[in-house]
């Protein structure tokens, strides 16, 4: 009797240990994203960066905080697995380039807004969800649930996806490439093709502002 | 009534009855498009119209209509909106938020919905349709379809879309012919105004898009998905649920 208390005992501090354990990493994690955001945040508020070299340096904040080499694998799916090593290798760069575009021109536009971080949930295997909201301080009304999807790396976290408002920005993405290569025979060259097309697009067009 | 409503109610009956059985769009992985060929054609259109038409008047209406006016014309679209979204609450079993809806619903039928009392009084309004409540039910959304002019949807929701017409006494009021006038002028500035709002997030999915067509099919569905979970969308309180549900998806994918 003594010896099955002394088990359930020593049960139960084990998985309040384990309990401690993931708390502490959950909260780590909520730091990781306030650290980015306020970073982020000084980025845009440092006026004496002109536009380009601001882009530059919040590429350099995307590239340490998200795991686009993961993300890119992720999003084209099994296609990956029989891409060439050269087509593997330009596909990354061509992600990269497009992550860039893409965001670096809207991280201007949305400037005035803030994250907020709420909480944490530990999921399933690695992942670590960061909740959070984005907030427009000229419309408090609207704020936007976002979370933020990490794993563990080393003594620090990346990110893998976003989801804002239930979209998540991984799976769209992936849906997205997975069509173009269906819709040409499983074709990997013609998602290369599209992204290099996008890519020429970006470049010419100028920043949306209604 | 009449023959032409037993012949709606029908064929929406027929119709969520094939929805029960056919495809699952509910995964994360939009690949259930048995009429992707004849939705791209419709898509295409809609585009064109969109980029012709309903982008330029809705900036213009931005640019010249006062702040006040658009909030105002915002309010009374929302509070024509309320007795479905009050119905439809009632049907899903969220009482909680039918209180909600009906305080909402009370307090801005004095000004006919023109003036914003939520802040004031701490009110909350949340969008429900007929669609979410069937989703809500274990309906599958059926076939990803694309309407003309009216945009994305799927067998689900087009259902839930002719089930609501009924819901709302509002469209009950008046002769037939200024019921018909009524119905198409709240429709366009229905999508005027969403058109106007927004413009740039649209604009930015267009732009940003290497497949459009697939951009929009799949942020329409998941966004849809986190409609009837009542997750993950503004200041929802189901956020966790939702995590744990995305989570299973996700790892589906990776495998």
């Amino acid at each position: 009797m003594k010896k099955f208390i002394g088990a359930i005992f020593g049960l139960l501090i084990i998985m309040s240990a384990a309990h401690a354990k993931d708390n502490v990493l959950g909260k780590h994690a909520q730091d990781f994203i306030n650290s980015l955001s306020n970073q982020v945040a000084e980025l845009n508020q440092d006026r004496s960066l002109d536009n380009a070299t601001r882009q530059q340096q919040f590429m350099k904040l995307v590239e340490r905080g998200f795991d686009l080499p993961w993300i890119a694998k992720f999003v084209v799916g099994r296609p990956w697995k029989t891409a060439s090593p050269d087509q593997q290798k330009e596909y990354l760069n061509l992600f990269k380039n497009l992550v860039e575009l893409t965001y670096s021109k809207r991280f201007i536009d949305y400037s005035q807004q803030k994250i907020i971080v709420s909480g944490h949930k530990l999921g399933k295997r690695k992942f670590i969800f960061v909740e959070s909201q984005l907030a427009d301080p000229k419309n408090p009304k609207a704020n936007i649930n976002i979370v933020w999807r990490l794993v563990p790396k080393g003594n620090s976290f990346k990110i893998v996806d976003v989801v804002i408002a239930g979209i998540s920005m991984a799976i769209t993405q992936r849906n997205e490439y997975s069509a173009v290569i269906r819709r040409n025979n499983g074709s990997f060259e013609s998602l290369l093709a599209a992204m290099k097309v996008q890519i020429k697009k970006l470049h010419s067009a100028p920043l949306i502002s209604n | 009534m009449s023959i032409m409503y037993k012949k709606i109610i029908y064929y929406c009956l027929l119709l969520s009855s094939i929805s029960l059985t056919s495809c699952n769009t509910t995964s994360l992985e939009f690949h259930d498009d048995p009429f992707e060929l004849i939705n791209r054609k419709v898509f295409s259109a809609n585009d064109t119209v969109d980029q012709a038409l309903l982008r330029p008047v809705s900036l213009f209406y931005r640019r010249i209509t006062p702040k006040l006016l658009q909030n105002d014309i915002d309010n009374f679209l929302q509070w024509l909106d309320t007795p479905n979204a009050l119905a439809n609450n009632l049907l899903q079993g969220n009482f909680n938020q039918a209180e909600k809806t009906l305080k909402y619903f009370a307090l801005q039928s004095f000004y006919l919905g023109h003036v914003d009392l939520k802040a004031k009084y701490g009110l909350s309004f949340q969008s429900e349709d007929f669609g979410q409540t069937l989703g809500s039910y274990g309906f599958q959304s059926g076939p990803y379809l694309v309407l003309p002019l009216l945009g994305p949807t799927n067998l689900r929701d087009s259902v839930g879309r002719a089930v609501d017409v009924f819901l709302n006494p509002l469209n009950y009021l008046g002769t037939e012919s200024s019921r018909t006038i009524f119905s198409g002028t709240r429709g366009a500035f229905e999508a005027l105004t969403f058109r106007a709002k927004y413009s740039k997030q649209i604009d930015e999915l267009r732009e940003n898009s290497i497949d459009y067509y697939t951009r929009v099919k799949t942020t329409y569905s998941q966004r849809r998905n986190a409609s009837i979970n009542n997750g993950m969308i503004e200041n929802s309180p189901e956020t966790t649920e939702t995590i744990d549900a995305f989570d299973d998806q996700f790892l589906k994918l990776l495998d």
